[in-house]
């Protein structure tokens, strides 16, 4: 039996899944006696394999908990990022300021140095409630409710 | 006439990393050489096509496809190394695969311009490239050989092995294994084991990796 024709019909790629072939349907006693006759630590890539498996799964778990604690962060930045918009209107941040400094003690202290919040221009207004934003004094898990009857 | 009574079965269990974990722990020896030796095989064929591949980063995508879910480990239907060796294929054909696509994108001003009869006719680039290969171009294409004188000389290295050679033979006259099998009347056992000679005579004419081929 030999090649009859100047051509293989086999390519390189039918060769490397014939040669992996012989290894998957091998039962591993047969492959464990071939690597002790060609004289290699067998007790040694034991535990060298199971590393390296074991490795890859404290990898996942990494990666897992990597990508967890980057969706929290993601999470709350959205959450920051909601409780920080201000009204579109000047007379709502106004209104959001006067009811803020009316309910919240931390907000009426901040506004306070203010003789009439009513007075105030629309610049300071906007200005007053991003630094009291800045500070939490609107995070409401921080201070959720203050209705001042302490 | 009675109806046949509808049993809902459960779909099977898959595994999770707790499980996985666990059957790497309980491997024997004879399991962990056979791994080895599966991501070894792919690492060696894969260096070939891709730069660098070494059986610890095969293993590491075969676990890690296990846990993400793209491939299900289901316990009852295939033990882990199965699982693995069958992943590890995987792993090897998609990167196989993936090696051979182009690097870089053709552009537009490498496209050949056509006349009117749609005859091809070189573009500005081409009219002003030298087209001879570069000296390291025709270092590596004398370096090259073909399929054919690859499989030549392999040929020649079973050629103290006449199983061996008569299995690679065959297979380069298109003969399955199976075939082959009954022709020479060999069971499978016999049959792996002449591919292993082979496979470890390649290995060891070329410890680096076979040359590749043009």
């Amino acid at each position: 039996m030999s090649v009859d024709t100047n051509r293989s019909k086999m390519d390189l790629e039918t060769l490397f899944d014939n040669l992996a072939e012989a290894v998957e349907h091998a039962p591993p006693e047969d492959l464990l006696a071939e690597a002790k006759a060609a004289g290699q630590d067998t007790e040694r890539i034991t535990a060298d394999v199971k590393n390296t498996l074991l490795d890859a799964v404290r990898n996942f778990e990494q990666r897992k908990l990597h990508a967890a604690r980057h969706a929290y962060r993601k999470r709350s930045t959205e959450l920051s990022c909601k409780r920080f918009t201000l009204p579109d209107s000047a007379s709502e941040r106004r209104k959001m300021l006067i009811d803020a400094a009316a309910t919240n003690q931390r907000v009426a202290r901040v506004t306070a140095k203010f003789r009439d919040l009513r007075e105030l221009s629309d610049e300071d207004v906007r200005s007053a409630l991003e630094d009291l934003m800045d500070l939490g004094a609107f995070d409401q898990a921080a201070e959720p409710h203050d209705d001042g009857n302490k | 006439m009675k109806e046949k009574a509808q049993v809902k079965t459960a779909p099977d269990p898959v595994a999770g990393t707790e499980e996985v974990r666990r059957a790497i722990a309980a491997l024997t020896e004879a399991e962990s050489v056979k791994l080895l030796r599966a991501a070894e095989g792919a690492a060696y064929r894969l260096g070939l096509r891709v730069f660098c591949v070494d059986p610890k980063e095969i293993f590491n995508e075969a676990v890690l496809r296990v846990l993400d879910g793209r491939r299900h480990w289901q316990p009852l239907k295939v033990d882990l190394v199965g699982l693995l060796i069958g992943v590890i294929k995987s792993i090897e054909f998609e990167w196989r695969e993936e090696a051979k696509r182009p690097e870089n994108p053709v552009l537009e001003t490498d496209l050949p311009d056509s006349n009117s009869d749609g005859d091809p006719i070189p573009n500005r680039i081409q009219q002003a490239a030298d087209l001879r290969p570069g000296a390291e171009r025709q270092l590596i294409q004398n370096e090259q050989i073909t399929q054919e004188q690859l499989f030549e000389q392999l040929e020649k290295f079973f050629s103290d092995d006449a199983l061996a050679a008569l299995i690679f033979s065959e297979w380069r006259r298109g003969t399955k294994g199976p075939e082959i099998m009954t022709a020479l009347d060999l069971d499978r056992q016999q049959f792996d084991t002449a591919v292993r000679r082979m496979d470890r005579a390649i290995k060891k004419h070329w410890p680096e990796g076979m040359p590749d081929v043009r």
